[in-house]
């Protein structure tokens, strides 16, 4: 059994599961776990059914066009056009049923150098998985609509944005909202609009953090995530706790209070821990030691020391518009090591691996 | 360094504290190895199929020997469902292997 899949998903707890689903899960818990791969598609097929009525009709155009356009890059082999569209649409609601544990912090003013402004920080933590040898850049322009150019950090297929940053600077950092105890998620539902198609929506319709921040108290939220939004505008990033029950925004000096780590000044954090995050300080002691100096190139040293980016890490530098990513390598077990028994299972993760600059007025001018 | 005098002596404790105060702090923060080195995207970016006008490319970096960082990156132009159409076209081989490889990492 892939181990992929069963930290996934046998680790969840079955009240956090629908009920229609509750008794497969029993059995593949009790017995073993092959059915897993059906019963995920079958999820996934269903949470896009159960959202259908808020997923906004651009996103049904979108994956439909994918369809067509693989299958018409595949004549004369035969492709089946609906078969596709519906396998699509159900691999993009993987995202609202699994968790992934990462960081956000954005640091301006003091925490950085003077001759700079906004660093924002998004890094992916997803444990052993295909994702990162598939890692796509997609920039998106429509020149005769009122959207935003963005780039999104993802995977084939996918249409939602978990790391990204648009023209106008929005940046979104993305971190399950976990919390210590027995029921480890707020309470969530499958009625809403996908988190990240949101996220997306951000990124292609925002203008600005406010915009942001707006936004995502409109619209029917489904899972507890932790949203960092930046902007170019005023150079600083907001946190915004977004669950089914409200959306609310915390700045630097309000976030202590939901996380119990220490505050620093023009620096905004949310660790890879379950919240409060109490017992591992290695990610403010670290923006502690390049407070003044925290740049794309120290934050390499940061994430390196708080562990966090297996997939993959992005950091948008809003003064010199720019975006760093660093991607993790992965073996053909899709471990993050050379070989099968490696004594470092973490060598190959992105927080170990060199980054890539990326110059975001050339991504939107098409260069 | 002599310290003699009062004042001078004085002095001397506050300088001879503050350098102490300033060794410890040294000492106590976290020791940073050497973190891994940035390559410039444009430097090793590609264009390599066109639809319309979207397009894909290419990233490939080797170092170290046998080392690589492999990364696909389009432009996706146009309404909505044009741009599904150019990111399935585009990405027509990787998409199969990729969802293949997904479902099949489930087995």
């Amino acid at each position: 059994m892939n181990k992929f899949f069963k930290d996934s998903f046998l680790d969840l707890d079955l009240n956090d599961i629908p009920e229609e689903f509750q008794p497969i899960f029993e059995k593949i818990l009790a017995r073993e776990a092959k059915f897993v791969p059906e019963l995920a598609t079958a999820m996934m097929a269903w949470v896009w059914k159960s959202e259908t009525p808020n997923i906004p009709e651009r996103y049904f155009e979108e994956t439909r066009g994918i369809a067509e356009g693989l299958c018409a890059a595949r004549k004369p082999r035969p492709c089946n056009v609906d078969f596709w569209t519906e396998k699509i649409r159900a691999l993009n609601m993987l995202p609202e049923l699994v968790r992934m544990a990462c960081t956000v912090f954005g640091a301006w003013g003091d925490a950085t150098p003077k001759d700079a402004g906004l660093l924002q920080l998004r890094a992916l933590d997803f444990g052993t998985g295909p994702w990162a040898k598939y890692t796509v850049i997609q920039v998106h322009h429509d020149d005769n609509a009122p959207m935003n150019s963005f780039v999104s950090v993802s995977f084939p297929a996918f249409v939602g944005v978990i790391t990204g940053v648009s023209e106008h600077g929005i940046g979104v950092s993305e971190k399950v909202m976990m919390v210590h105890g027995d029921k480890s998620i707020p309470p969530g539902n499958y009625k809403g609009e996908p988190d990240v198609f949101v996220l997306r929506d951000i990124l292609e319709f925002s203008k600005n953090r406010q915009e942001a921040e707006d936004y995502v108290q409109t619209i029917p939220r489904t899972w507890a995530i932790w949203i960092g939004v930046g902007d170019y505008e005023s150079q600083k990033l907001d946190v915004i706790g977004y669950r089914q029950e409200n959306a609310t925004t915390y700045n630097d000096v309000t976030m202590p209070q939901k996380t119990e780590q220490p505050y620093i000044k023009d620096v905004i954090y949310v660790d890879k821990h379950p919240q409060p995050s109490t017992g591992d300080f290695t990610l403010s002691e670290a923006l502690n030691d390049f407070y003044g100096e925290i740049t794309s190139e120290t934050t390499k040293s940061i994430v390196q020391y708080h562990r966090t980016g297996d997939v993959h890490y992005a950091t948008y530098d809003f003064f010199a518009k720019e975006m760093t990513l660093a991607i993790g390598r992965v073996n053909e077990n899709f471990a993050y090591c050379p070989d099968e028994a490696c004594p470092d299972s973490s060598v190959w993760k992105a927080y170990n691996r060199p980054a890539v600059k990326f110059n975001l007025e050339d991504l939107f001018s098409r260069k | 360094m002599q310290c003699d005098g009062q004042n001078e002596t004085m002095n001397c404790l506050v300088f001879l504290t503050l350098l102490a105060l300033a060794v410890c702090a040294t000492a106590l923060k976290a020791s940073y190895p050497t973190p891994p080195p940035t390559f410039e995207a444009a430097d090793y970016f590609k264009w390599t199929t066109k639809y319309g006008e979207s397009r894909r490319g290419e990233i490939a970096i080797n170092f170290d020997g046998d080392d690589s960082i492999n990364m696909t990156r389009v432009d996706l132009v146009g309404d909505a469902h044009a741009r599904g159409y150019a990111h399935g076209y585009l990405l027509s081989h990787g998409l199969f292997l990729s969802s293949l490889n997904l479902i099949s990492a489930c087995i």
